[in-house]
């Protein structure tokens, strides 16, 4: 079942993971659930999917997409990664929707992974959204994707990241998508909240934003992290967003939670003194 | 109809090593003012009664990795893949390959893919570091941890009777590319050779630019050092005399690369 984060604006889609040692990007130990996100932005009659949730939650989503897209089945995306928890409903969505745009980055075309009759009529609508400059830094070939007239997702690669990543920043509705950080949100139960909007609800530790943060980028307690620290929090001063949407985890709302979070991420990325 | 296969090494497969065969595809990689091209190897090692296919290549390479199979492993199946961590060129295949052969096991860290390729769980079987899968004939194929990586649940794999060590993206590096600045292909043949038959050596920078960008956590980790002496103890320990990585030649001569792949590595931290 579909979450609205921004009205009619922003809708969070996808399931949630029983965490039991069966996923490596969470820490060690980790209980509970943890929701897998895609999010489809909607203005008029433009509508852009970020991400695609995970293939084993296929069905759901596209279930979702069809309640939510009606008898106008069109729509682009844009993935902030290339990994599986990204993309790996590229293909059924393909399937049964018109894809418009894809926006990517990398080298690898997610259109190959089809079979050939579906990748070579698909290929031509990918945009590539990243080009190689120096010393191979990435950075974004289309730094704005329209999602209707007035309203644009920017696109921007983050120094914060793993594997080739590119964030969203959705001015309209002061959301900001994070990809693959900002994921330590989880639940108790599967049918928990999707959203941590409440002060009075949010359970969140420094400890645990730094496991989950950890988890994945397994080689930030030995790097040097200041670059990562001043950049963070100069785009979050620049940006000042309502909303942070991760790909994994629950979705954190408000202005006083945001910050609260931010600065939980800013201490895990001083790993000497966390 | 479109090419699909941007480029694929005519030399290749090969063996390389008694028993490992070296199959690849090369990809396009585009800079400011050039194209320089980077390998996504897939290994098959066989014994007398099995096989593993070493990660499954691109998706876009299937065509070529399926005849190629046909053509080394003749009517026999594929009995196990091992991708080596979940990144599109390591797995992108896996659904394809298990299609091809419904009793293949894929073995290794498989953490996540029950979510990414729900129609395979049944063919998942976890191994960890240590464990060894008998392929006949005295071959086995042992798991390891993977010292250099980027995903977390990322192995590296050894065959010792031929002592060929997978390294999945360490080791890695591009195409020399002085090479390339006329014309964005490489040499013909050059994808195909060791780095013994290489007309020179590996360049640092090229090492460097691959290391920055494929393991990007080495811009702020200065600690190269440490990850590659622990890298050459376990090579020691386990007797390695080929290294075969996948995105760069194979490695035959280990004393006159590895401080080349070191010292790229160590040049990619920035501050």
């Amino acid at each position: 079942m579909f979450t609205k984060v921004h009205e009619d604006k922003v809708i969070a889609l996808g399931g949630t993971i029983p965490l039991d040692g069966r996923v490596s990007w969470v820490p060690a130990g980790a209980t509970g659930f943890q929701p897998s996100n895609c999010y489809l932005l909607s203005e008029g009659s433009g509508r852009l999917l970020v991400d695609t949730g995970l293939a084993v939650h296929s069905q759901e989503i596209l279930d979702d997409l069809v309640e939510l897209l009606g008898d106008d089945g069109r729509l682009s995306m844009f993935f902030t990664r290339s990994e599986m928890d990204c993309v790996s409903n590229l293909e059924p969505i393909a399937g049964k929707f018109d894809i418009e745009r894809l926006f990517t980055g990398g080298a690898i075309n997610p259109f190959d992974a089809f079979d050939d009759l579906s990748r070579l009529a698909l290929r031509g609508r990918r945009q590539q959204i990243d080009q190689k400059g120096e010393g191979g830094d990435s950075m974004a070939r289309t730094p704005e994707i329209e999602v209707a007239p007035g309203r644009h997702l920017t696109i921007e690669s983050p120094l914060l990241r793993l594997l080739p990543t590119f964030w969203g920043w959705d001015a309209n509705t002061g959301t900001i998508f994070t990809s693959d950080t900002f994921t330590h949100g989880t639940m108790t139960s599967p049918d928990g909240s999707r959203i941590i909007d409440s002060l009075a609800e949010d359970t969140t530790t420094a400890k645990q934003v730094a496991e989950h943060l950890y988890a994945k980028y397994e080689w930030i307690p030995r790097a040097t992290c200041e670059p990562l620290r001043e950049w963070l929090s100069d785009k979050f001063e620049t940006l000042a967003p309502e909303t942070i949407a991760p790909s994994r985890g629950c979705v954190i709302r408000g202005g006083e939670l945001v910050r609260r979070h931010l600065d939980f991420m800013l201490a895990a990325l001083a790993p000497e003194k966390a | 109809m479109e090419e699909l296969v941007e480029t694929m090494s005519r030399d290749l497969p090969r063996e390389v090593a008694e028993g490992v065969t070296w199959m690849s595809s090369c990809l396009p990689f585009h800079l400011q003012d050039r194209v320089i091209h980077g390998h996504t190897s897939t290994y098959l090692a066989q014994g007398t009664e099995s096989s593993i296919l070493i990660d499954t290549g691109n998706p876009s390479s299937w065509n070529i990795i399926s005849e190629t199979l046909d053509g080394l492993l003749g009517d026999k199946p594929l009995s196990y893949v091992f991708p080596t961590h979940p990144e599109l060129p390591h797995t992108g295949n896996l659904p394809r390959l298990v299609e091809k052969y419904p009793d293949i096991k894929v073995v290794g860290d498989i953490r996540d893919y029950h979510l990414f390729y729900p129609q395979i769980v049944p063919n998942l079987h976890s191994r960890v570091p240590g464990d060894k899968v008998d392929l006949g004939g005295g071959y086995e194929f042992v798991i390891v941890e993977a010292m250099i990586r980027d995903l977390p649940n990322t192995q590296w794999g050894f065959v010792p009777k031929s002592g060929v060590l997978f390294t999945a993206d360490g080791f890695c590096y591009m195409h020399r590319p002085e090479l390339d600045d006329e014309d964005p292909v490489h040499l013909p043949g050059e994808c195909g050779l060791t780095t013994d038959e290489l007309s020179a050596p590996i360049a640092v920078e090229n090492a460097a630019f691959f290391t920055g960008s494929a393991l990007y956590w080495a811009r702020f980790a200065n600690d190269a050092d440490q990850v590659y002496d622990r890298v050459g103890k376990l090579m020691d320990d386990l007797g390695v005399k080929i290294v075969a990585p996948t995105h760069g030649n194979v490695i035959t001569n280990i004393p006159e690369v590895a401080p080349i792949i070191r010292a790229g590595h160590k040049r990619a931290y920035r501050y």
